[in-house]
């Protein structure tokens, strides 16, 4: 297996390809965090009061919580206040592409986003958040006529005021957890979606989150409500540029699907994940990500592609409140070098019929340290609550980690819950069954590690299915022996 | 029990002088290690879903002579008539009424801890183990030298009975010399009212050695049975364990195994069979530390009335355990709109040649499977009954030895005729 060994260091060897680091002029606040930060950021956000004391109150509450040390995951305590919570670019409001700064354009189209393009290639509007404002979002008209509004959140606090106070904070409280009260005290802009009733939107909702700005934290909040009888595919996706310490991110993203809806909910995260020898620089990702099937027959999905970051906590929810609704979770998690990821799903059964399935793939290579942490709950009315979860992990190579902690509660005797989950390597017997068949171990690999994780890939939408295929290729094939 | 009711029963201990003074300053070591850590509540992980009410809300003491039985016991009703059993009744040796097959030595704690120069293992795991040797009374060890094989099964019975809130700190260990073997029973029995009972055993198993290792906690219902088990096996050992608990108002198992030796081989499995309040809790941790090791952790629980359950078993694969093949399998079936059970079959791998596979399910009897059978003209309750015993059977069919299957077989009968309703 020699010639697999040197695949495994070849591939374990390799740099981020996507770092780089854009030069523009920002507008940063200094760092620090204290109400006066808040009120500097809300001022600058000009946003309404209810907002600033919405903040405030998530401020003091995190003032008197202790960072949670429950997940397998290790790094530096992090010091809040060496963080700069503001930073946008300053040129601002513009209404065409030609006023965008030329360098940040090249920035998107090294990402792949050109912005230009866009409206003839993929019939995706972008909402493209670059260090927490968003420059620009195309196809805001179409939308419009379908009575859809996708805006940056800032924008949604001006013009729709009325649904943001309605729901933000209703499926996570400022109240939730340490890096979601942080989050509710300072984020900065996200997306907001609404879906009007019995709207099925005519295309899919693309983010691209790029974190720029040495010290710069990033705090997104995404809050995406799908009205009775709709239907709304949203995708999320970024990479970031080299950076030798470390970043923060804590976002929050909140689903509301009322009756009858559907809410299909994607990402694909690449953020710089570390020195590959040190694991240092890379990206802390704090992520609350929670959905709520609010009335009957709403569905929830959610499909995760994590291969970046040097530090993933990520625990996407679903509460099933309203009967017969359904939740789904698909992730595939890779770790490499020196990374670590600490994620997994939750999912709350209240109404009766409900349906949960939960599919993760874990794959674990170099010094990789991986652990799947999941919550099935079912609650005391949900009559027939139904849950499937397989959770499986290949492991590459001997000093990387696969960990599967379930919690599985069930208050229900009609309900029905299932868990497996199996750990192993890639094994001989199938690299031998390829090799004779002519497939080199390389090939071979990638395709048992597609296979592997193919009933995930199968639940993205098309876009973002070939990016993940992609990346795959980057952090692991290959890498497998 | 609140701390310092714990307290002055603990000076009490202290005052008295059946062990040598070698004990004291461990017991002192480890009351004040449990001061500094408390009793666990539920915001440690380990314990979140069991609540040790019944042990703070009661004030228990220690055993005391007069809690000794006034007259000679009759222990036939308590079955498994062909086996050496040890007696101890409320905390007190029954030296007339024990015996031990030959090849077994039994030794007192205190000639244990002489023989060894006190260079024993004081497991501190939870604060129950600090408990346990803090105030660990009827303490002794059984010895079974190298190539020893033993056919009869030695039983250890815990007989409570008394109207008064009485707290039991057994201790036990086991070492097993190389290529030896035992079947080895831990019988809990009693009428008693509040008792509580927290027992730590500690097993050595040497190079080549088997252990057949049951646990019956049938004891009353109003009764707290923590049992912390520590299990070392060297390579090539055999440890397998098995269950079968319906009595306990709150039962705790505490069990952790380190296979330390190549190829050693640890099967532990559980049936758990609840009614009312009862709360019974299986914590296990199985840690691979050396190649070509096998473990499996099979539990099943059948829960009836509000009464509740866990499940948290772990198997850890340490760097280095390559050729791990573990298993993990927790299946429960809820028979009542209360009763709660909560799972948590957990993997912790660093090693990359490993088979590690877990599964849960939790559920209610099939209500196709039902059908089926009424329609071939049983009535509910039978054809309920007939599943549930469907359910519990593949626990009980792979015990080895026929008495203490149909022992279990009985008592879990008596269970079945009680708990199935329509």
């Amino acid at each position: 297996m020699s010639n697999d060994q040197q695949i495994i260091d070849s591939n374990i060897n390799k740099e981020y390809e996507y770092g780089f680091v854009t030069d523009i002029e920002s507008e940063t606040i200094p760092p620090g965090l204290n109400e006066e930060v808040i009120r500097l950021i809300s001022h600058k956000k000009e946003e309404p009061e209810w907002l600033l004391e919405w903040r405030l109150k998530a401020y003091r509450h995190w003032k008197k919580m202790k960072t949670p040390n429950w997940a397998k995951i290790n790094y530096p305590d992090i010091d809040y206040q060496s963080i700069s919570y503001y930073s946008a670019p300053k040129k601002k409001e513009l209404s065409s592409l030609d006023e965008v700064d030329p360098q940040l354009l090249e920035t998107y189209n090294k990402l792949g986003i050109p912005l230009e393009e866009q409206k003839m290639l993929s019939g995706v509007a972008v909402d493209a958040v670059f260090d927490s404002v968003s420059i620009a979002t195309t196809f805001k008209d179409e939308l419009k006529k379908a009575g859809v509004i996708f805006c940056s959140f800032s924008e949604a606090v001006k013009d729709h005021p009325d649904l943001v106070q309605k729901y933000l904070g209703t499926v996570v409280p400022y109240t939730d957890n340490y890096f979601a009260t942080l989050n509710s005290a300072v984020f900065t802009d996200g997306s907001f979606v609404y879906i009007p009733k019995g709207v099925k939107c005519p295309m899919e909702l693309s983010t691209y989150f790029r974190i720029n700005e040495a010290n710069t934290g990033q705090f997104e909040r995404t809050l995406i409500i799908a009205d009775e009888g709709s239907h709304v595919s949203y995708l999320e996706g970024c990479t970031a540029p080299m950076r030798d310490e470390n970043q923060l991110h804590a976002a929050v993203v909140e689903l509301v699907a009322h009756k009858d809806s559907t809410i299909k909910y994607s990402t694909v995260q690449n953020w710089y994940p570390g020195h590959p020898d040190t694991g240092e620089g890379g990206i802390y990702n704090f992520v609350t990500k929670r959905g709520t099937c609010l009335e009957d027959n709403a569905r929830i999905s959610w499909t995760q592609v994590e291969t970046g970051s040097a530090v993933t906590w990520k625990y996407p929810s679903c509460i099933l409140k309203g009967d017969n609704s359904v939740g789904e979770f698909y992730s595939v998690a890779v770790t490499n070098h020196h990374q670590q990821a600490d994620t997994g799903t939750k999912m709350i059964h209240l109404g009766k019929n409900t349906k949960s399935t939960i599919i993760s793939k874990g794959i674990s290579a170099g010094k990789g340290q991986q652990t799947y942490r999941g919550e099935v709950k079912i609650m005391k009315g949900a009559e027939q609550a139904r849950n499937f979860s397989q959770c499986d992990s290949i492991l590459i190579g001997d000093s990387c980690g696969a960990h599967t902690f379930p919690y599985i509660d069930v208050r229900n005797p009609t309900a029905q819950m299932e868990h497996e989950a199996t750990t192993s390597n890639i094994g001989e017997d199938q690299l031998f069954y390829c090799n004779q068949r002519g497939i080199s171990s390389d090939d071979a690999v990638s395709m048992i590690v597609n296979g592997f994780c193919k009933e995930v890939f199968n639940e993205l939408p098309m876009e973002f299915a070939i990016e993940a295929t992609k990346l795959m290729e980057v952090t692991l094939e290959g890498s497998v022996g | 029990m609140n701390i310092s009711s714990f307290e002055s029963e603990f000076n009490k201990i202290m005052r008295r002088d059946y062990f040598t003074s070698h004990v004291k300053p461990i017991r002192e070591q480890a009351f004040n290690n449990f001061l500094e850590k408390g009793l666990p509540n539920k915001n440690w992980e380990d314990w979140r879903h069991t609540d040790l009410k019944p042990i703070k809300e009661i004030d228990f003491r220690l055993s005391e002579i007069s809690d000794a039985p006034a007259h000679e016991l009759d222990i036939t009703e308590f079955g498994l008539d062909d086996v050496h059993t040890i007696v101890i009744y409320n905390g007190h040796y029954q030296e007339n009424i024990s015996s031990v097959p030959s090849g077994v030595r039994l030794i007192s704690l205190a000639d244990y801890g002489d023989q060894n120069a006190w260079k024993i293992r004081e497991p501190n795991d939870s604060p129950f183990d600090l408990l346990n040797t803090a105030f660990m009374d009827s303490g002794f060890c059984l010895t079974i030298d190298k190539g020893i094989q033993i056919e009869s099964p030695v039983r250890i019975l815990y007989i409570s009975s008394t109207e008064k809130n009485i707290m039991v700190s057994p201790r036990m260990y086991i070492d097993l010399g190389e290529s030896s073997s035992i079947t080895f029973i831990e019988q809990y029995e009693g009428n008693c009212n509040e008792y509580f009972l927290n027992g730590s055993l500690i097993v050595e198993l040497k190079e080549n050695s088997r252990m057949s290792h049951f646990r019956i906690q049938n004891n009353s219902v109003d009764t707290v049975n923590i049992g912390n088990i520590h299990v070392q096996q060297d390579s090539a050992s055999h440890y397998t364990f098995n269950q079968f608990a319906c009595g306990s108002r709150l039962g705790r198992l505490n069990l952790l195994a380190d296979l330390n030796g190549k190829g050693a081989e640890c099967f532990i499995n559980g049936l758990t069979l609840t009614n009312n309040i009862q709360h019974i809790d299986n914590h296990i941790v199985t840690s691979h530390n050396a190649p070509f090791c096998t473990s499996s952790q099979y539990f099943r629980s059948v829960l009836q009335d509000r009464s509740s359950g866990v499940f948290n078993g772990r198997t850890i694969v340490s760097e280095g355990a390559e050729k791990t093949d573990s298993k993990q399998s927790n299946k429960n079936l809820l028979l009542s709109k209360g009763a709660l059970m909560n799972s948590n079959p957990q993997l912790e791998i660093y090693a990359d040649d490993v088979k590690c596979s877990h599964g849960s399910t939790t559920g209610a009897l099939d209500q196709d499977a039902l059908f089926y059978i009424r329609s071939r003209g049983l009535d509910i309750v039978s054809a309920k009954s007939l599943l549930i015993r469907a359910f519990v059977s593949e626990m009980i069919e792979p015990i080895h030895h026929e008495n203490i299957k149909s022992y279990i077989i009985s008592k879990f009968d008596a269970w079945l005729n009680e708990n199935t309703v329509q």
